[in-house]
């Protein structure tokens, strides 16, 4: 147990087997935040490996894993390895030819019970170490898991912090994240990417806006902006969560045409740090634009080409002063 | 819930009457009644060939326990509960070696879950029930084989979560509780090959496990209580003798808050307590609205010229005052500090 920032990470270690594994994962006690985005045959070598490691008896890493207040665990794995084994487990996929093991080239769980018992009751005992997060650990801390070890992406992060914070998060930012379909061809394509870019404009907004506030001697990181925004946007009733979804449509339609027409690239490193962070400034832009009543385009080309802001909003770390400082620039140069 | 006891003839009582409420609280001096009260209760609930010596208890026999000052020639008690809705009673009649019993069973559904005072304590690590998983044992020497096997399931009772930010496991509602009081963790886990379950404390300052004859004896203690009533339901009854035994005043408030919050809550709770502590957290409870006074029944237990005990029922007002005070009920205090001032 380590202290951060006033707050506790509270973490055990549990050993379970395969077999104990797979019978959670059917009651629902273990559950994976994302169906693995790789393809048939990148699964399949990835099962094979990971079959061969464990037949040859070998360690495997320790999994880390989020514990649900309810007990059960979520896999915060960044290679989908274990959520791999359990779809081997389920015959969903055979393996290839293994370089130790040749006779179970091509094979399927069953074929595997049936021909190899003794290797199959291998497999099932063999035990995983998990690295389990606590539940009375704050949330975003649970999520800066994936900067300390995971190294996640920002799709899984996002079906991470769905699965943390609970189904009603996730409805609300598909509900607007459902707005965007069809006309943000600079968006990524895969939902979850998109759910996260908007819980990062919607932070900017907060942060702006005041909503967000740091408490005296506080300096608040990435993840805990998040975590306040997830936790606001938890607190919003419908009536906003309808207007915010307008908002973020008209303002998607203005990048859009704006691009359209200065090709600025808005779509330049599609679903990373960088877009996230010229999206969430650029949407605010607008809307600043908007509240002061001034001419959206004209807000845009005056701050979108400013590069000594963007080199500062790039280089400067995600927290709410620094946020504050930009946006009191941007509010400068849209005097 | 278990509403009243009738007991005639039985060890120190000729004719007594105790009514029950959530949280009933059994005071008085040593041998005055307190746990022959208890003991009329397991007598009837345990149903086993003699109804003085079986699982829960073992008192001999019937000529051992008659109430020999009143020269008693029977033994009768009797129980009126509400199963259900409906009003119900049972009784035993105990004479010579033979017994009588009327009435309507305790179901099965309502269980009597026992905590002896002479509970099992600090260990490095306890034995499995031969029994099952979910046995407890009088003496607490399954909790924490029971810990081991049922913590990270949802918790049997729901409406004993403590709130929504606590998490829904056994295990994690045990945590809250025992570190909320004494400031430790608990893990409980089966040693492979072995009949034996291991038990270690964490505290989140020093961050590291600790093993139990390294805490404070009230640790362990502390932990067996908590566990054994939030392996009770709504309707059942929890039946503790002397919860406060190795515990430091402020672990004895706040253990009574604990059981006030599943009294209040449906579980029964029926406590014979020495503890000034215990007696002035009931009524902060009461004070603080935690549960009120109509839910809580406090006996105090004296004895008349001819030694035979007599149960007076102490009555608390909305704000947690004694409304008659009797001499020797957690009065101590003031006798001595009368003494020490020179008053």
């Amino acid at each position: 147990m380590e202290k951060f920032s006033g707050n506790y990470i509270d973490s055990y270690e549990k050993k379970l087997s395969v077999g104990q594994i797979y019978q959670m994962y059917q009651e629902r006690k273990v559950v994976f935040p994302m169906a693995p985005l790789m393809k048939r045959v990148t699964k399949i070598e990835r099962i094979s490996q990971i079959l061969e490691i464990i037949l040859l008896g070998l360690a495997l890493p320790a999994v880390y894993v989020s514990e649900r207040q309810n007990g059960s665990l979520l896999i915060l794995e960044a290679d989908d390895r274990l959520r791999c084994l359990i779809e081997f487990l389920e015959g969903h996929y055979p393996v290839r030819e293994l370089e130790f093991y040749p006779e179970l080239a091509g094979l399927g769980i069953e074929q595997m019970e049936q021909r190899f018992p003794r290797m199959t009751s291998w497999l099932y005992d063999y035990r995983f170490s998990f690295q389990i997060i606590e539940y009375t650990t704050p949330r975003y801390m649970h999520m800066q898991m994936g900067n300390y070890i995971e190294r996640w992406n920002f799709t899984r992060e996002q079906g991470i912090r769905n699965e943390l914070y609970g189904e009603d998060l996730e409805r609300r930012l598909a509900k607007l994240e459902q707005t965007l379909w069809g006309f943000s061809a600079f968006l990524s394509k895969v939902s979850l990417n998109r759910q996260y870019m908007i819980l990062r404009i919607l932070m900017c907004r907060f942060a702006r806006m005041g909503e967000i506030q740091e408490e005296w001697g506080e300096i608040l990181n990435l993840q805990q902006l998040l975590d306040r925004t997830a936790i606001l946007v938890l607190q919003k009733d419908s009536q906003w969560i309808k207007e915010i979804s307008d908002a973020f449509g008209e303002v998607t339609g203005e990048l859009l045409s704006w691009e359209m027409r200065v090709h600025y690239g808005l779509e330049r490193e599609k679903g990373k740090e960088r877009q996230a962070k010229v999206l969430s400034y650029l949407y605010n832009v607008v809307w600043m634009c908007q509240e002061k009543g001034c001419e959206v385009q004209w807000g845009l080309e005056k701050t979108a080409w400013d590069k000594w802001l963007w080199k500062q909003i790039g280089s400067d770390k995600v927290n709410i002063a620094n946020i504050r400082i930009h946006f009191d620039i941007i509010e400068e140069r849209l005097r | 819930m278990l509403n009243c006891i009738r007991i005639q003839g039985f060890k120190c009582f000729q004719e007594a009457e105790i009514r029950f409420s959530n949280f009933t609280l059994l005071a008085g001096k040593n041998s005055t009644g307190k746990s022959t009260v208890i003991q009329a209760i397991l007598a009837l609930y345990q149903n086993s060939a003699s109804s003085l010596a079986g699982k829960y208890m073992n008192i001999g026999t019937v000529n051992e326990v008659k109430n020999w000052i009143a020269g008693s020639k029977k033994i009768s008690l009797e129980a009126l509960y509400d199963y259900l809705g409906r009003d119900c009673s049972y009784s035993k009649i105990f004479e010579d070696e033979y017994e009588k019993r009327a009435g309507t069973e305790f179901p099965d559904e309502i269980n009597v879950r026992y905590l002896t005072a002479d509970r099992i304590g600090v260990e490095d690590t306890y034995q499995k029930s031969l029994e099952g998983k979910d046995k407890i044992g009088v003496r607490c020497e399954y909790a924490f084989f029971y810990l081991a096997g049922h913590k990270d399931e949802e918790i049997r009772e729901k409406g004993f979560i403590y709130d929504n930010t606590t998490k829904t496991t056994l295990g994690g509602q045990v945590d809250y509780w025992l570190e909320r009081i004494l400031g430790y963790r608990v893990t409980a886990e089966e040693i492979p090959g072995t009949e034996l379950i291991r038990v270690s404390y964490r505290n989140r300052e020093l961050g590291r496990d600790i093993r139990p004859k390294n805490v404070g004896t009230g640790v362990s203690y502390i932990a067996e209580i908590i566990i054994a009533a939030f392996s009770c339901g709504k309707g059942d009854i929890l039946i503790i003798e002397n919860p406060e035994i190795h515990l430091h005043p402020s672990g004895q408030c706040e253990l009574t808050e604990f059981l006030i919050f599943l009294a209040g809550k449906g579980l029964q709770v029926v406590m014979e307590t020495h503890s000034d502590h215990i007696f002035n957290g009931l009524r902060r409870c009461v004070r603080s609205d935690r549960i009120s006074n109509d839910k809580v029944r406090i006996y105090f237990f004296q004895q008349n010229e001819e030694k035979l005990s007599i149960p007076v029922e102490i009555l608390l007002d909305e704000d947690g005052h004694v409304q008659n005070q009797q001499d020797g009920l957690f009065d101590q205090i003031e006798k001595d500090l009368d003494v020490i001032l020179g008053w």
